[in-house]
């Protein structure tokens, strides 16, 4: 029902100000230094070195606890961070998705001494996690997954492939979902998180181009891959439900609003200020729902803080955003001048090719359109 | 919003549901003035609700009487609460009594909501409000989607009297479309649920249309854009007196405009034919929506407000102003 969306309209806390502002001299001072365009498909750019310069701020584990060498601030503070560094447009997919989703699970499930080893790496931008969910038989059906562990001395033997894992062929780590007993009448029994050492050998990646003909996701190949016993992520057993509470950070931030928002940006210099009644009206419409859903983006972000689960609330944000996002290059062609620069040709290319794949990555519409549907009490 | 928001807006939601109901408004619709109602709300002081005491209110925020608008959607109630109660805030604020009885406020050049029934009319034109006491201008009958009184009146430029206030003129803008906002947002909510019980309830092919993803989809369709409507009204009531207002309001007035298009028509397409009967309830909603989302400006004329303002700024800026 209707009362079951807790949407709560606030501002954000007048002490974000400051950071945000420092946020801004930051772009400002690194945005040179960067070969690539701009662009704010989280997916479109990798640089460690950025996302080294990122950890000297301190604003990767913003929200993580100050012991283990996170910034101990408000998932508000990060969502200023956050959405300064999509709408600027810059490289941020090599720690990405370690600070937005790993890290809680680590926090929430690793052990003490994976703790303090491997946050503060994060938190330097030193190191590059991906997330171990498809399969080649497993998409928005992830239950199907067949991926599997046995126990073999003190360890664990992996066997099974992840699929459209972005970033695998970067990545220091992986968190995966993996069955841990055969599947039974629950299907949702059985599996287990692990946290697995890619740099270690014997696995292997193969690259999978995206029609782009960039190299963004791949496929990873586990035989007889051995994982030592502190793998194992949690309970065993409870790898279903940490990885629903691991998705529910995946699914509200400005990420999954604005990865098409250059476009608008390169528009606006195109027409350098002179616009006629059409195209005011798209850029109204479009800066309207970025407006709104900003403000959705910024109560989930809320919910976080306050230890609510946010699952339907960040499933609205991102089937709207995924959406919109994707009309986003669609509308703003469509009021291009004529000649336009090879910056903005470049912008509108590079989002209009990849917005396929922005209702798919992080669960597709028809699976958050099913979670809000059961959320409303419908399933 | 004040402390006093909560309190206000469960006063309103048991009188509400309790004295409108579904005859009520088929009887308005005849061309009934809910007089019972009125008196009800009056009573109870709820035009009063969230005026701040400078006002000669009851205390509280501005922002709180377009919390009130919301119920007064969801329940369809057929009287000109938003345009009495600015009217009234017009008033006060020029220094002129407030007469006895119901309002009207509305763009000059445009028709009248409930004009047949009121007692005075705050009318706004891009230049200044001006106020026409009841007056003998001839009045020629017309009903809005809804079936409610929307009436011409002829009148000249100069007719009436100015109104001095301490707001600008587009404050008043914001406040009118606002109130279509807010009523928008709760039309939709019930819209939302009313939707969901009947997709729960109806059976087809052996079980309740609410097992079918087609109808799901749907609904999850609808949840958020009454979500988005929502939200962006609320943030814009709450910027009632900030330098942004109409910024925000342009907003609200764009997305909750879009969703009662988008809304309605899934509501429709799940309730199938009964949806679409006179005796079925849905089109109270619907039709409200349908005349709201037209009233102080449509979603295209919000839409070039915006853009031309956000076009005229330097592009790298662009994004300070989107979050401002």
């Amino acid at each position: 029902m209707s009362a079951s969306l807790d949407f709560r309209a606030v501002d954000l806390p007048e002490s974000t100000q400051a950071l945000r502002q420092e946020v801004r001299d930051f772009i400002a001072q690194v945005q040179p230094q960067i070969p690539s365009l701009p662009d704010s498909n989280f997916d479109a750019a990798s640089s460690k070195w950025f996302s080294q310069q990122l950890g000297a701020k301190g604003w990767i584990g913003m929200t993580w606890p100050t012991d283990y060498g996170g910034g101990g601030r408000s998932f508000l503070d990060r969502f200023v961070v956050t959405e300064e560094l999509i709408a600027a447009g810059l490289p941020v997919s090599f720690h990405w998705i370690a600070d937005r989703q790993s890290g809680a699970v680590l926090l929430s499930y690793g052990s003490e001494q994976q703790k303090r080893e491997i946050l503060p790496q994060i938190i330097k931008g030193e190191v590059c996690f991906c997330i171990g969910m498809s399969e080649p038989n497993s998409g928005s059906d992830l239950a199907a997954a067949r991926c599997s562990a046995k126990r073999s001395g003190q360890g664990w033997l992996i066997n099974g492939t992840k699929l459209w894992t972005t970033g695998a062929h970067q990545a220091d780590y992986m968190i995966a979902l993996v069955r841990t007993e055969t599947a039974g009448d629950n299907r949702h029994a059985g599996f287990s998180q692990f946290l697995i050492d890619l740099k270690t050998p014997g696995v292997e990646i193969r690259s999978i181009q995206n029609l782009a003909g960039n190299h963004t996701f791949n496929e990873v190949v586990f035989t007889d891959f051995y994982c030592p016993g502190e793998s194992i992520l949690g309970k065993e057993g409870n790898g279903w439900e940490q990885t629903m509470s691991e998705l529910a950070f995946e699914r509200s931030g400005p990420e999954r609003i604005l990865s098409a928002y250059r476009v608008l940006v390169e528009l606006l210099r195109e027409v350098k200020g002179d616009v006629d009644d059409r195209q005011a009206e798209v850029i109204g419409k479009i800066s309207a729902h970025i407006i709104a859903m900003r403000r959705m983006s910024i109560s989930v972000a809320l919910m976080l803080e306050e230890g609510k689960n946010p699952a339907l609330e960040a499933s609205v944000v991102k089937d709207l955003g995924n959406s919109f996002e994707k009309t986003m290059p669609e509308l703003l062609r469509l009021i291009a001048p004529e000649n336009t620069s090879e910056r903005f040709q470049q912008t509108l290319k590079s989002a209009i090719l990849h917005a396929p794949s922005f209702t798919l990555r992080g669960g597709t519409r028809e699976i958050l359109r099913g979670v809000i549907a059961r959320g409303l009490g419908l399933r | 919003m004040s402390e006093t928001v909560d309190l206000i807006l469960q006063t309103a939601e048991k009188l509400f549901s309790q004295h409108c109901n579904k005859e009520l408004i088929n009887q308005a619709e005849n061309g009934q003035f809910a007089d019972d109602l009125w008196q009800e709300i009056e009573d109870t002081g709820l035009l009063l609700a969230g005026v701040p005491e400078h006002y000669d209110g009851i205390g509280g925020d501005i922002a709180d009487f377009f919390r009130l608008l919301e119920l007064a959607g969801k329940h369809c109630i057929p009287l000109p609460l938003a345009e009495t109660y600015i009217a009234r805030l017009a008033l006060h604020e020029a220094g002129i009594d407030i007469p006895d009885g119901p309002l009207s406020f509305a763009k000059a050049g445009t028709t009248i909501p409930f004009g047949r029934f009121v007692s005075g009319i705050v009318l706004w034109s891009e230049q200044e409000l001006r106020y026409l006491p009841k007056s003998d201008h001839p009045i020629v009958e017309g009903y809005s989607y809804a079936g409610e009184a929307d009436d011409t009146i002829e009148l000249d430029q100069n007719d009436g009297i100015l109104l001095t206030t301490r707001h600008t003129i587009e404050w008043w803008q914001g406040l009118g479309a606002l109130s279509r906002s807010s009523l928008m947002s709760g039309a939709l909510g019930f819209m939302l649920d009313s939707s969901i019980n009947y997709a729960l309830e109806r059976q087809q092919f052996g079980r309740p249309i609410a097992k079918f993803q087609a109808i799901q989809q749907q609904l999850a369709v609808l949840a958020g854009q009454y979500s988005q409507a929502r939200q962006a009204t609320r943030v814009a009531a709450m910027n009632i007196s900030s330098k942004n207002f109409l910024h925000s309001v342009a907003v609200a007035k764009s997305v909750s405009g879009e969703a009662a298009g988008i809304g309605s028509e899934i509501a429709h397409q799940v309730l199938g034919a009964m949806g679409f009967t006179y005796e079925h309830d849905l089109h109270h909603r619907s039709r409200r929506l349908w005349s709201w989302r037209d009233q102080w400006g449509n979603e295209t004329q919000w839409n070039i407000y915006l853009g031309k303002q956000l076009a005229s700024a330097d592009p790298d800026e662009l994004w300070a102003l989107l979050t401002a």
